[in-house]
C-alpha cells in the first residue's frame, strides 16, 4: 500500500506545478526608421506575430503584440497598414483588424465581423477600404472610430490588393478570376473592370502613373483554367491593358514590389528579379538568386532601396530575414516570426 | 485550489487502496501474460496491446479515440469533443496508423487515415493494437502500428438484450441498444447508437482582447449508426457471416479562440456504409479465412459566411473500396506452421467542389501476397519470418520482410522476451498523388525500418498480482510525405517527400489486481516515451534537425484505480500528456508557442444490480475533475469540469 501512496504523492507534486503568468512587456520603439514585419504564422495555428527591426542598431524584436498585450494576434497576419501613428494589423483568418499604437504596440481597438480580410487602403481620415478574399464586397470603415460604415458591391468578384490613381481605386480579383476592378472612391461604386491575365494578385504604380499587375496564371487542372504567369501594364486613365509580359513555362513568380522612386519593379522567381519599368522585356537573369533559401516574401525600403527578403526555411519555424543593399549585397540577417509576409517601412 | 487537488488525490489513493469488491461486469478478465505454450502460434513474436474488459466497459459509451487515449500508450490527437481524432503510434503520423474492422481496412484511401471519433466502442467485441512491425502480419502501411476491431458471435446466447442511455453536460445524450438472438447454428446481432451534443461549453477565452468568459459556438454534433450481423454455422467447422454497418454524422466545426469575424457556417457530414461477407473453415491443421467487403464513405464539407452571402467551400468526396482477403493457415507439425494470404483491393475516389468546380477522380488497384512461416521448436521458444509482396497501380513495392522471436526465459515463470524487426512502407494517399492543386504523382512511398524488444512478466507481491510489459522501439521512416507551400512562393500547397524521421522510445504498461475480503481492487497504467525527430534538414539555417516533430508529446501516460465493494464501484482515471511543440525548431517562449503538459482526472462511481439473468448498472462520472484549463490543439478550447450519468441494462439468456 505504501507504493500507492508514494505514487499518488509523486503525481500530486507533478500536477501541482503550474505555469507562471506571462508578464507584459512595454515598448517604446524608435519607429522613425524601422520596419514592421507581419509574420503570417501557420493557417489554423493562430500563431501570427509582429516583429520590428531597427536597421541602424541592427536589432530585432519579435512577438511584439503578444509581449505588449498579453494576447495572441490571431490566425494568419496577412498585411500591415500605417496611418499616422496607428498600425493596422489585418488578421486574415481571425476575421478582424487589430489597431495598435505604432510606437508602443499597445492595443487600441479592432474592426471585427469581417470574413477573410486581406489588405487596407486609406482614402481619408474617415474612410478606408478592406479587401476580402471570401466576400463579394469591399468593406468600408472609419479609421478614426473603427466603425464599419458600408460596403461596395463587387458583382460576384472577390478583392485582393488595391492601388489608387487619382480618384480611382484598382482592385485585383485574384481567386479564380482575371479582372482588375475599378472603383470610384468618391461614389464608392464599382464602375468597370479590366480583363487581365489569369489570377491577378499583386499591384504596383510606377513613376509614370502606370499600374503593374502580376498574375500567377492559376494551376494545372484549375477549374478557372491555367495560363502562363504574366506581368501586365495598365493605363489607369483609359482602363486598358497596354502591355503583357508572359513568363516561361514552369515559372512561379510572386510578390510584386516597386522601389521608392517608382522606377524599378521587383518580384520573386527563383530569387529576387528586378526589371526597370521602361524595360521592353522580362529580365533574363535573377538579381539575387535564392539558392537553397525559400524566399517567401520581400519588401523594399522606399527611402534607401534596401531589400528585405524572408526565407521561410521549412514554413514551421521562425524565418530568417536577409537585408540586402540596393546592389544586392547582404548587409544583415535576423530571425523574425513564422512566414513573414509583409514589410511596413517608416 | 492546489491544496484541494492535493487532498483529493491523496484521499482517492487511500480510498482506492482500501475499498475493493466486484466491478461493473460480472466477470473481469485480467490481461494476462500467457505462458508461451498456451499462446496462438500466429501471435508469437508480436507486440500486441489488448484492452481488458474493465477498460472496455468503462469506455463502452465512448468512441475509439477515448479508449485508446486513456488505456494505451498511443497518442491520440483530438480536435475536441466529438471532433476528428487520429492516432499516432510511436511518433508517426496519423496516416501511419491503419485501422482494420474484422480485417477490413477502414483508412480513407484519399486522406490516408481513419477518424477514430467515428468508431463507437459499442460496435466492437474485441479491440487490440499491433505495434510497429507486428502490424505486417495483418497488412502493410502501418509504419506506426494498427488498430484492430473485431465482432464475434456468441453461440451460447439465445437472447441478449442490452441498452444504455447517457446524459451529460452541454446538452449531451447518448443511446445504445443491442439485440442478439439465435442458437448454436444461427446468430443475429443488431446494434444501434445515437449520440448528440450541443457541445456549448463555457471556457475562458484568452485568444481575444479583452480576455473573457466565453461559450463555444457552432460545435454541436450528431452521430448515429446501425450494425447488423448474421452468422451461420454450416457445420461444426464452417462459419460464415454477413456484417452491415451504416453510420452518419454531422458535425459543426467551431473557429479558433481568436476568431472575431462574421459568423461562419462550417460543417462536415460523414456517411459510411460497410458490408462484409466472412467465411471461415477450420480443419485438422488447415484453416481458411476469406472475406469480401465494400467500404463506402461520403464526406461533405461546407463553409459559408451568411452575412456576406459567400460560400467558400461546398466540397463532396466519395470513396468506394472493394476489399478481398484470403488467408490459409497450415500446421505442418507441432513445430512448423505457415500462413499464406492474398489481398486484392480496389479503390475509387472522387472529390468535387461545387464552388470552384475543381476536383479529381481516380482509382487504384492494390494487391498483396504474404508468406508467413511460424516456428515453435519448444514450448518456450517461437519465431516467425514473413515476406510481403505488394503492387499498387503500376508500382511494384520492394519485398517487405519481417521476423520475430518470443522466448519464455524460465520454464516455470511466465517471463517472456520478445523481439521483432521489419521493413515497412506506406503508399502515398490518392490526395497526395492527385489533389488539385498540389498533388504530386511522382511521390515515392514512405519507406520504414522498425524494430522492438519487449520484456513481459507476471509477479505477485503479497496478494497483489501484477502484469507488466516493457518495450523499447526504434524506427526510421524515409521519404516522409509533407504538404507545404509549393516552392518559390506559389500560393498553393504541394505534397513532397521531405523528411527522414527517426523515432525511438519505450512503452510500459501494467495491471495490478487484489482481492481482499469483500473488496476487489484493480489498477492499470501505461506510459510512453517517444523521441521522434527529423533527420533531413539539409541547410544549416534549418533548426528542425534533431528536434521533436510538432504535436507529438515525448511523454504520455495514464493510470487508473478501481475499487469495488458489494457491487459499488469507484474508479479514478488520471491521464497525462507532455509538452507538445508547434514549431519544428522546438522553440519556446512565453508566448504560447508550445502546448503545455496537462493531467486530466476522471472520477466515476457506479452501482450494479443483479437479478437472475438481468443486470442494471448506474454510473455517474465527473470528467476533468479539477476543472483544468488546457489546450490539445493550439487555440482550440477544451471543456472544463463536466458530468455524465448513465443507465445500462443487460439481459442474457443462454
Amino acid at each position: 500500500m505504501k507504493h500507492w501512496i508514494k505514487i499518488a504523492f509523486l503525481l500530486t507534486v507533478i500536477w501541482s506545478c503550474s505555469e507562471e503568468p506571462v508578464e507584459t512587456v512595454f515598448f517604446d520603439l524608435d519607429t522613425e526608421s524601422g520596419v514592421f514585419i507581419a509574420c503570417e504564422g501557420n493557417f489554423m495555428y493562430g500563431n501570427g506575430s509582429l516583429s520590428f527591426y531597427h536597421p541602424e542598431r541592427k536589432t530585432v524584436t519579435n512577438q511584439l503584440f503578444y509581449a505588449r498585450n498579453n494576447a495572441p494576434l490571431g490566425d494568419v497576419l496577412q498585411s500591415l497598414a500605417l496611418r499616422d501613428n496607428q498600425l493596422f494589423l489585418v488578421v486574415n483568418n481571425s476575421g478582424k483588424i487589430y489597431v495598435v499604437d505604432a510606437r508602443t504596440v499597445e492595443f487600441k481597438g479592432a474592426v471585427e465581423g469581417l470574413n477573410s480580410p486581406r489588405y487596407i487602403h486609406f482614402i481619408s481620415d474617415e474612410k478606408a477600404y478592406i479587401s476580402d478574399l471570401y466576400a463579394g464586397n469591399i468593406t468600408l470603415f472609419n479609421p478614426s472610430t473603427l466603425e464599419v460604415t458600408g460596403s461596395i458591391e463587387l458583382e460576384g468578384h472577390s478583392s485582393e490588393q488595391m492601388v489608387q490613381v487619382g480618384k480611382y481605386l484598382f482592385v485585383s480579383s485574384w481567386s479564380f478570376d482575371q479582372n482588375i476592378l475599378v472603383i470610384d472612391t468618391e461614389t464608392d461604386q464599382m464602375i468597370t473592370k479590366i480583363r487581365v491575365p489569369l489570377q491577378p494578385r499583386d499591384l504596383e504604380v510606377d513613376k509614370n502613373g502606370k499600374i503593374w499587375v502580376l498574375s500567377d496564371g492559376g494551376y494545372e487542372g484549375s477549374p478557372a483554367g491555367n495560363d502562363l504567369p504574366a506581368l501586365s501594364r495598365l493605363d489607369p486613365l483609359t482602363f486598358t491593358v497596354e502591355q503583357i509580359y508572359r513568363f516561361e513555362t514552369g515559372a512561379l513568380p510572386s510578390d510584386l514590389e516597386i522601389d521608392g522612386t517608382g522606377d524599378t519593379l521587383f518580384y520573386i522567381n527563383k530569387g529576387i528579379c528586378k526589371m526597370p519599368v521602361n524595360s521592353r522585356q522580362l529580365p533574363d537573369s535573377v538579381f539575387i538568386p535564392a539558392g537553397k533559401k525559400l524566399f517567401y516574401s520581400f519588401g523594399i525600403n522606399p527611402v534607401n532601396g534596401e531589400i528585405y527578403v524572408s526565407d521561410a526555411i521549412d514554413y514551421t519555424q521562425d524565418a530568417i530575414v536577409y537585408r540586402y543593399s540596393p546592389g544586392g549585397a547582404v548587409i544583415d540577417s535576423f530571425k523574425a516570426g513564422i512566414n513573414p509576409s509583409d514589410f511596413m517601412f517608416r | 485550489m492546489r491544496g484541494l487537488k492535493t487532498l483529493l488525490v491523496l484521499l482517492l489513493s487511500v480510498v482506492c487502496v482500501f475499498v475493493n469488491g466486484q466491478n461493473f461486469t460480472d466477470t473481469v478478465r485480467i490481461q494476462e501474460v500467457k505462458v508461451l505454450a498456451k499462446k496462438r502460434v500466429e501471435e508469437a513474436g508480436l507486440k500486441i496491446t489488448r484492452t481488458d474488459s474493465l477498460q472496455r466497459v468503462s469506455s463502452l459509451t465512448t468512441d475509439l479515440s477515448e479508449l485508446i487515449s486513456d488505456y494505451s500508450p498511443v497518442f491520440v490527437k483530438s480536435y475536441g469533443r466529438g471532433s476528428a481524432a487520429t492516432a499516432s503510434f510511436r511518433g508517426t503520423a496519423a496516416s501511419h496508423t491503419q485501422v482494420l474492422w474484422n480485417g477490413m481496412n477502414l483508412n480513407s484511401p484519399m486522406r490516408g487515415f481513419a477518424d477514430l471519433s467515428l468508431l463507437p466502442v459499442f460496435f466492437t467485441d474485441e479491440i487490440y493494437l499491433l505495434h510497429g512491425g507486428s502490424s505486417l502480419t495483418k497488412g502493410s502501411g502501418a509504419l506506426g502500428g494498427s488498430i484492430h476491431l473485431g465482432n464475434n458471435p456468441d453461440w451460447r446466447t439465445r437472447l441478449h438484450l442490452e441498452g444504455m442511455a447517457e446524459t451529460g453536460s452541454f446538452h449531451s445524450r447518448k443511446s445504445f441498444l443491442k439485440l442478439g438472438m439465435g442458437g448454436k447454428q444461427f446468430q443475429s446481432s443488431t446494434r444501434i447508437f445515437y449520440e448528440g451534443s450541443e457541445n456549448d461549453f463555457p471556457f475562458y477565452n484568452s485568444g481575444v482582447i479583452p480576455k473573457r468568459n466565453d461559450t463555444l459556438k457552432n460545435a454541436d454534433y450528431r452521430k448515429a449508426g446501425i450494425l447488423q450481423e448474421f452468422y451461420l454455422r454450416h457445420a461444426e467447422n464452417k462459419v460464415s457471416g454477413v456484417r452491415l454497418w451504416y453510420q452518419e454524422s454531422k458535425r459543426n466545426l467551431p473557429q479558433l479562440m481568436s476568431y472575431q469575424g462574421s459568423e461562419r457556417e462550417e460543417y462536415q457530414e460523414d456517411r459510411q456504409f460497410r458490408v462484409q461477407y466472412d467465411w471461415k473453415k477450420y480443419s485438422e491443421g488447415l484453416n481458411y479465412h476469406f472475406f469480401s467487403g465494400l467500404n463506402t464513405t461520403r464526406l461533405d464539407y461546407y463553409r459559408a459566411t451568411p452575412e456576406f452571402q459567400f460560400v467558400n467551400a461546398d466540397s463532396k468526396s466519395s470513396e468506394t473500396s472493394f476489399l478481398n482477403h484470403l488467408r490459409i493457415f497450415r500446421k505442418f507439425s507441432d513445430q512448423y506452421f505457415a500462413t499464406v494470404s492474398v489481398d486484392v483491393n480496389y479503390h475509387e475516389v472522387e472529390a468535387k467542389d461545387n464552388v470552384s468546380s475543381g476536383g479529381y477522380k481516380e482509382n487504384r488497384l492494390e494487391t498483396s501476397l504474404l508468406f508467413n512461416l511460424h516456428f515453435k521448436p519448444s514450448e518456450r521458444l517461437a519465431a516467425f519470418v514473413l515476406i510481403r509482396s505488394e503492387n499498387y497501380d503500376k508500382h511494384v513495392v520492394p519485398l517487405i520482410p519481417a521476423a520475430g522471436v518470443e522466448w519464455q526465459v524460465f520454464r516455470e515463470v511466465p517471463v517472456i522476451l520478445r523481439s521483432n524487426v521489419a521493413r515497412n512502407y506506406h503508399k502515398p494517399t490518392l490526395n497526395d498523388l492527385y489533389w488539385l492543386p498540389g498533388g504530386n504523382p511522382d511521390l515515392l512511398p514512405e519507406d520504414g525500418y522498425t524494430g522492438d524488444v519487449s520484456l513481459a512478466g507476471d509477479f505477485r507481491i503479497g496478494k497483489v498480482v501484477f502484469t507488466n510489459e516493457l518495450t523499447g522501439f526504434l524506427s526510421k521512416v524515409e521519404n516522409w510525405i509533407i504538404w507545404r507551400p509549393a516552392s518559390n512562393g506559389a500560393y498553393y500547397w504541394e505534397a513532397n517527400n521531405v523528411k527522414d524521421v527517426l523515432s525511438k522510445g519505450i512503452e510500459y504498461s501494467f495491471t495490478a489486481d487484489l482481492e481482499w475480503r469483500k473488496f476487489r481492487f484493480r489498477s492499470g497504467g501505461n506510459y510512453a516515451f517517444t523521441s521522434t525527430v527529423n533527420l533531413n534538414a539539409e541547410r544549416s539555417a534549418d533548426e528542425s534537425r534533431g528536434k521533436q516533430l510538432i504535436y507529438i508529446p515525448k511523454h504520455k501516460g495514464g493510470i487508473y484505480f478501481s475499487s469495488t465493494w458489494k457491487k459499488f464501484t469507484l474508479k479514478y482515471d488520471l491521464n497525462g500528456i507532455g509538452k507538445r511543440f508547434t514549431r519544428s525548431s522546438n522553440q519556446e517562449s512565453d508566448f504560447e508557442q508550445v502546448l503545455n503538459p496537462y493531467w486530466l482526472s476522471r472520477l466515476s462511481f457506479g452501482k450494479q444490480v443483479l437479478w437472475k439473468d438481468f443486470s442494471l448498472n448506474l454510473k455517474c462520472a465527473v470528467e476533468n475533475l479539477f476543472d483544468l484549463n488546457y489546450q490539445s490543439i493550439l487555440w482550440r478550447p477544451m471543456p472544463g469540469r463536466f458530468y455524465t450519468f448513465s443507465v445500462a441494462f443487460k439481459y442474457r439468456k443462454e
